[in-house]
């Protein structure tokens, strides 16, 4: 059967006919797009008006996301930020520790065992003038029960003493730098670095498993996707484990479940030639819903942790360089097999020594395995500079730059990271874009929240969270931010041939809008409500879900 | 201090292509009744005979005689952690680190654990490579960080080097020459690995050591300590680089009469309480590269002497 949908406006993405009003969906394809005599055409069709007032794109396409926001929803949220869960209630953000207090003493009174843990996550002490939090703000809260919340940026945690008691870290004369001490010489119980969190984590709800998404937490995390107008998503370091697997495998498959899912799995304890192998295999069970085959290698670590491997003159503060996650002769094996095998890799780079070393890496791959279309991306690669980008095209690579990140770290990459310079050349699109780097944008999610008109916003204005903007020779126009977060998105995934635009034979995605973002003010595109998607051809409406 | 049944850890630390899985391959099969658990971030190239499989699941292989090996991915201090708690507590762990992990800082972590200590951190190289990888513009700030925390260096596939002697005055000059040892294809004696396991009364002298391919060659001597010596000032003494000592252990009894155990590697040491019925002595352990076992002698002669 034929369904025809009205719109007030349907931006296709479609250089042939890139505005239309009506598109014609069967068997969760798009059959074609046009006025009704143009669809007439095709036979008979249903004639469906309910979105005459809507404005309809390709669905979003998040190609740097991780399911497990959906499972940390289940703790208390404890961000400076404004933020809506699965459900559509927005919390709003916790301003002061106080608030954070409060707001955890509320669901402690809700959990009747006093010994239960207590979770909260999204703390982020660099907006409340960098006071720390101690364990004695959250002993308040409860003595009896384990607290923990973990910060925005997923290194640091913050625990209460019970936690620490049961980590065996109530103590004095620890001596470890991710472990601070107050001046009675027991830790404060801020925690920094997985080494650090590790012990107390397994004993307030954070333990190894924190990166999979359990079964409720990916049909949560679905629904955020159908609220911020997203039909394609990654799952951008996931373990793929067996069960991990097959739980993904049935969530996707179920009938009403509205995204499509994109797991990569992450490099990390198994050698590149057993990691090839694996991913070959899980490749094979791939259905429309979860699409498996492709690997995600993380070359160091992040800027505001300190932990990213970068160039001279490194730190702006001083600090001593990062670490390398992957040796780089590791990579560069990785990078071999997977191009003679057609294994996609996705790589993250946060410095811009990590982004010279993966660039290195893979030009000696590939004058070892030319490899046509390979479309190898790096993800974050927040502080790549021209030559970087220019390279990235002779490579044939592609981009997907972090806009999300400038926002709200933009002001401490600028005064204390990486200074003034280089935080203007922070997520370069631009450059990317000049270039001709192929570029999608990314939230990073949990990190930041999912929402591609959010990270549109942020890459067309570059602001940042203190209201300055940052980088003004970097801001992009709409239309190139809305075409990163649909096709520009899909092609680093080999997936613009089936989703990121509206042309005949495509899969029936759509974002449907309640304002047009390509006619309104740059800074009112984050605004933008979102009625619902549609993904293959079946109708999320956000208010039902 | 640590505990009595504190679990020692040694961390092997190296650059890719080093030897460390070598290395941890040559400690099981030397294990012989000792019960070791490796720890690694993969099972990859770990050269495990099948018929000493006793099980094997995702990430854990128990081998015949009490070994087991395990893969610790993403999650090295929960692996850690399981490892303690076992039933059956190992007698001593070996942590592969990955080629890229900076052993003092897995020190530090180790540290947060109750119920095991690092014992030592060894860090092997490539010998052919070394000096490449330490002007590598991606990895030397890496593989030297590795170096300068380890307690005992393994300058390995020294049987590919040509002129040793140059390799060896380039050693010398970079790091201290009793942290570095020169052996070949990761063949290193389980005793100068992890520290005398045995009794003193058990251990002969084995100075017939390694004698392939020019790599240094290790003798083990008996030290009985008199009595009511002091364990720090004693260990300190060990230390010292002029001894060209790789390791001691054992027991000794200390001013205040209670016995302690003692050991040391490279310049670390540690000293502990122990139980009173243990034999005294100690195990050194050292390299060819102690040019006159009598300069030792009379260096130590105010707190005992030599049995063999």
């Amino acid at each position: 059967m034929t369904i025809v949908y009205s719109a007030k406006k349907i931006i296709t993405m479609n250089p042939s006919r890139p505005i239309t009003t009506h598109v014609a969906v069967r068997d969760g394809k798009i059959l074609g797009t046009g006025d009704l005599d143009e669809l007439h055409k095709w036979g008979e069709f249903e004639l469906d008006n309910s979105f005459e007032n809507k404005i309809i794109m390709p669905g979003f396409v998040e190609g740097h996301a991780h399911t497990m926001e959906g499972t940390l929803w289940r703790y208390v949220y404890c961000g400076f930020f404004d933020r809506t869960d699965p459900d559509g209630n927005t919390w709003e953000g916790a301003k002061t520790i106080d608030t954070v207090v409060e707001r955890l003493i509320k669901a402690d009174k809700k959990i009747k065992d006093p010994n239960a843990p207590l979770s909260g996550w999204q703390l982020d002490p660099i907006y409340m003038n960098n006071k720390r939090v101690s364990r004695k703000d959250l002993d308040k809260v409860s003595e009896t029960r384990p607290i923990g919340i973990l910060h925005a940026s997923g290194h640091i945690m913050n625990v209460n003493s019970k936690a620490l008691e049961l980590g065996g870290l109530m103590k004095t004369g620890i001596n470890h730098p991710g472990i601070p001490l107050g001046k009675d010489g027991y830790p404060t119980g801020e925690l920094y670095g997985p080494d650090a969190m590790t012990p107390i984590g397994i004993h307030v709800g954070f333990n190894r498993s924190m990166t999979d998404s359990d079964k409720d937490g990916l049909v949560a995390f679905g629904k955020l996707c159908v609220r911020t107008g997203v039909t394609t998503v990654t799952d951008l370091a996931a373990r793929l484990t067996e069960e991990g697997v097959e739980a993904m495998l049935q969530i996707t498959g179920e009938k009403n479940y509205p995204t499509r899912v994109v797991p990569l799995k992450v490099f990390l304890g198994a050698t590149p030639k057993e990691t090839i192998e694996l991913v070959k295999s899980l490749k094979k069970k791939s259905t429309d819903r979860l699409r498996l085959g492709r690997i995600k290698a993380v070359a160091d670590g992040s800027i505001q942790g300190f932990s990213a491997r970068m160039r001279w003159p490194g730190y702006h503060n001083g600090a001593p360089n990062g670490l390398w996650y992957t040796a780089p002769d590791q990579l560069s094996e990785l990078y071999e097999l997977a191009l003679v095998a057609g294994i996609q890799v996705h790589t993250h780079t946060n410095g811009d020594e990590a982004t010279e070393m993966a660039l290195d890496m893979l030009e000696g791959a590939l004058k070892k395995h030319a490899s046509p279309d390979h479309r190898f991306t790096l993800q974050h690669c927040q502080l790549a500079d021209a030559a970087q980008f220019r390279r990235m095209k002779k490579l044939e690579m592609c981009v997907n730059l972090f806009a999300n990140h400038h926002y709200y770290w933009g002001d401490e990459h600028y005064k204390l990271t990486v200074g003034p310079d280089r935080a203007l050349r922070m997520n370069a699109c631009k450059t990317a874009l000049n270039t001709g780097v192929p570029m999608a944008i990314h939230s990073d999610a949990p990190v930041t929240p999912l929402g591609p008109l959010f990270t549109a916003w942020c890459a067309v204005n570059r602001l940042t969270a203190s209201g300055r903007v940052q980088g003004e020779e970097e801001r992009i126009t709409i239309e190139d931010a809305m075409y990163a977060i649909t096709l520009g998105a899909a092609y680093t995934l080999h997936m613009d041939g089936e989703v990121g635009s509206l042309e005949t034979g495509k899969s029936a995605d759509f974002a449907i809008l309640e304002e047009d973002p390509y006619l309104c003010a740059p800074d009112e595109l984050k605004n933008i409500k979102v009625w619902g998607t549609m993904q293959g051809g079946r109708i999320f409406d956000a208010k039902t879900l | 201090m640590n505990g009595a049944n504190s679990i020692p850890v040694t961390i092997i630390s190296g650059y890719l292509g080093a030897g460390k899985t070598t290395l941890v391959n040559n400690a099981l099969r030397k294990a012989n009744g000792l019960k070791l658990a490796i720890l690694v971030n993969e099972f990859g190239n770990l050269a495990i005979d099948e018929d000493l499989i006793i099980s094997q699941d995702e990430n854990m292989i128990s081998l015949a005689g009490g070994c087991i090996c395990c893969s610790y991915g993403n999650d090295m201090l929960l692996s850690l952690k399981e490892l303690t708690s076992l039933d059956s507590k190992p007698d001593h762990i070996i942590l592969e680190a990955s080629g890229v992990a900076i052993p003092s800082s897995i020190e530090r972590s180790i540290s947060l654990i109750d119920d095991c200590y690092t014992e030592s951190i060894v860090s092997i190289v490539d010998s052919e490579q070394i000096q490449d990888q330490l002007s590598n513009k991606y990895v030397s700030d890496t593989v030297l960080a590795q170096i300068e925390s380890a307690d005992l260096i393994f300058a390995n596939k020294i049987d590919l080097i040509m002129d040793k002697k140059s390799l060896l005055s380039w050693i010398k000059n970079h790091y201290l020459l009793n942290k570095a040892i020169m052996v070949s294809h990761s063949d290193v004696e389980l005793d100068v690995l992890l520290g005398a396991n045995r009794q003193p009364g058990v251990l002969r002298d084995t100075s017939q050591g390694i004698k392939v391919n020019h790599a240094n060659i290790f003798w083990s001597k008996v030290f009985i300590p008199n009595d009511f010596v002091d364990p720090i000032e004693f260990s300190k003494s060990l230390t010292q680089q002029n001894m060209h000592l790789v390791r001691a252990k054992g027991h000794l009894r200390g001013i205040d009469g209670n016995m302690y155990l003692l050991q040391t590697v490279g310049h670390r040491y540690y000293v502990d309480i122990a139980d009173n019925e243990k034999k005294l002595g100690l195990v050194l352990i050292g390299t060819t590269e102690t040019e006159n076992l009598d300069v030792l002698k009379i260096n130590l002669k105010k707190y005992g002497d030599f049995i063999y």
